[in-house]
């Protein structure tokens, strides 16, 4: 199965619609059996039902252990936006100087509608990542359980669709227009507590954040990472969104909702998605809160930012 | 030798042995032998000159280093950092204990990717 569309370029972005576990095996298990035979390393993060049903495929040919790394993308992809850095990029920067293989299904039936504009962001944002590497990342889809526009908006993240046994190039492929959507203006919260901050005020910014979540029953490691994302959001204000900014805090849905808004603009779009040694300036904090956060949705425009981050609740 | 920061939103009243800092602020007492620091409080950018100039004379010379974490209620990511950049300028094999280091502080280096050999987390 060839799924290289242009020699040019090395990265390879296709999605696979599948529907049943029949197909899902059929589209996934050559595809890794073709890497390890090539000798690319592998990396298979897919939610927990699927990638049992692919270690038990791959079980009959048992390959080496340590050859195929397996991710429970329901965990190491709860918020979307920590996949770039904490899965895709920490698995090719292990492999420095190697064409790498990827199973990636960051989208299920039981993502919530918010998540997904985050998930399809991401898989926007792949594009812009992984340009110009050796990288293939195959993005599963369940063409029976998710919604038709669903599938509809793999054509505009994917350049490759292959659906059944039929490769084809993609019908819509627009990435940098689904980048720009994706960043539009947040939802107005209902009954949020407000506190606008400036100077010396981060740790009045904290515990801002932190009396409210105590409050509403977040604790423990928790706590004190949202004590972190509070501190490192409201320092990017003082730092490069004009000196000030305003924090709010609410409950949405089992879940505390902090965001922070000030009349920066975060030109970068993948500011927040690079690893962990990046020098950019002011993404640092963004990246905390990408690798802490159960969520995370930015919008942003010349003179207005707003960076929101869900906890889930216990 | 006070290190304690003379910046930073310090009552003047709290700056005896034994008290908290306020709210927001950061006290660092020097310790020893062996060569080490006490610190309680915050670290953030408010505060961070104070303690990066604590920890720029702490690594001075050669040898083991000590800190004593036990009262840090808050360090961000720049401030583990500069931990860490400290950490890595010990010359001569000399590496940082950290005594009571709270999850604040071991979460963000854990971040950060820090794989630094200089520094060693005590339990105890």
């Amino acid at each position: 199965m060839s799924m290289t569309t242009a020699e040019t370029e090395p990265f390879v972005h296709p999605a696979l619609f599948y529907r049943g576990d029949r197909e899902y095996l059929e589209g996934t298990v050559p595809f890794i059996l073709d890497g390890l035979k090539a000798g690319e390393p592998v990396a298979v993060a897919v939610p927990a039902r699927n990638l049992a049903l692919i270690r038990d495929e791959l079980g009959e040919v048992a390959p080496q252990d340590g050859e195929v790394l397996f991710v429970d993308m329901e965990q190491a992809g709860r918020n979307p936006g920590r996949i770039i850095p904490a899965v895709l990029w920490a698995f090719t920067d292990l492999h420095p100087g190697r064409r790498v293989r990827v199973v990636g299904e960051p989208v299920w039936p039981d993502r919530s509608p918010t998540e997904y504009v985050a998930c399809l962001q991401h898989e926007a944002l792949i594009n812009l990542a992984f340009s110009g590497r050796d990288v293939t990342i195959l993005c599963p889809y369940d063409a029976d359980g998710l919604a038709p526009e669903i599938i509809g908006h793999a054509e505009e993240t994917h350049p490759v669709i292959i659906d059944g046994t039929d490769t084809r190039a993609s019908t819509g492929y627009a990435p940098e227009r689904v980048i720009r959507d994706c960043g539009g203006p947040l939802s107005e919260p209902a009954g949020a507590e407000t506190l606008a901050f400036g100077g010396d005020d981060l740790w009045r910014v904290r515990a801002f954040a932190v009396a409210y979540a105590d409050g509403i029953g977040l604790s423990g490691e928790r706590l004190e990472d949202l004590r972190l994302i509070a501190s490192e959001l409201a320092a990017n204000s003082l730092e490069h969104g004009g000196g000030s900014g305003v924090a709010r805090i609410w409950t949405e849905d089992r879940r505390i909702v902090f965001d922070v808004s000030d009349t920066g603009h975060i030109a970068d779009p993948l500011a927040g998605r690079r690893p962990a040694d990046s020098r950019q300036r002011g993404s640092r904090g963004l990246l905390v809160t990408n690798l802490l956060g159960d969520l995370v949705r930015v919008h942003t425009e010349r003179g207005r930012t707003t960076v929101r981050v869900y906890f889930d609740l216990p | 030798m006070p290190i304690s920061p003379q910046t930073g939103p310090l009552d003047p009243a709290s700056d005896h042995d034994g008290d908290p800092p306020p709210s927001g602020g950061l006290r660092i007492d020097p310790l020893g032998p062996p060569p080490g620091l006490q610190v309680s409080g915050e670290i953030d950018r408010t505060t961070r000159r104070v303690w990066q100039e604590a920890l720029s004379e702490l690594v001075r010379g050669g040898g083991d280093r000590h800190l004593y974490l036990s009262g840090l209620t808050f360090i961000d990511v720049r401030g583990a950092w500069l931990l860490e950049q400290s950490a890595r300028a010990l010359v001569g094999g000399g590496r940082l204990f950290l005594h009571s280091a709270p999850y604040c502080l071991r979460s963000v280096l854990a971040l950060i990717g820090s794989d630094s050999v200089s520094i060693e987390v005590k339990t105890k």
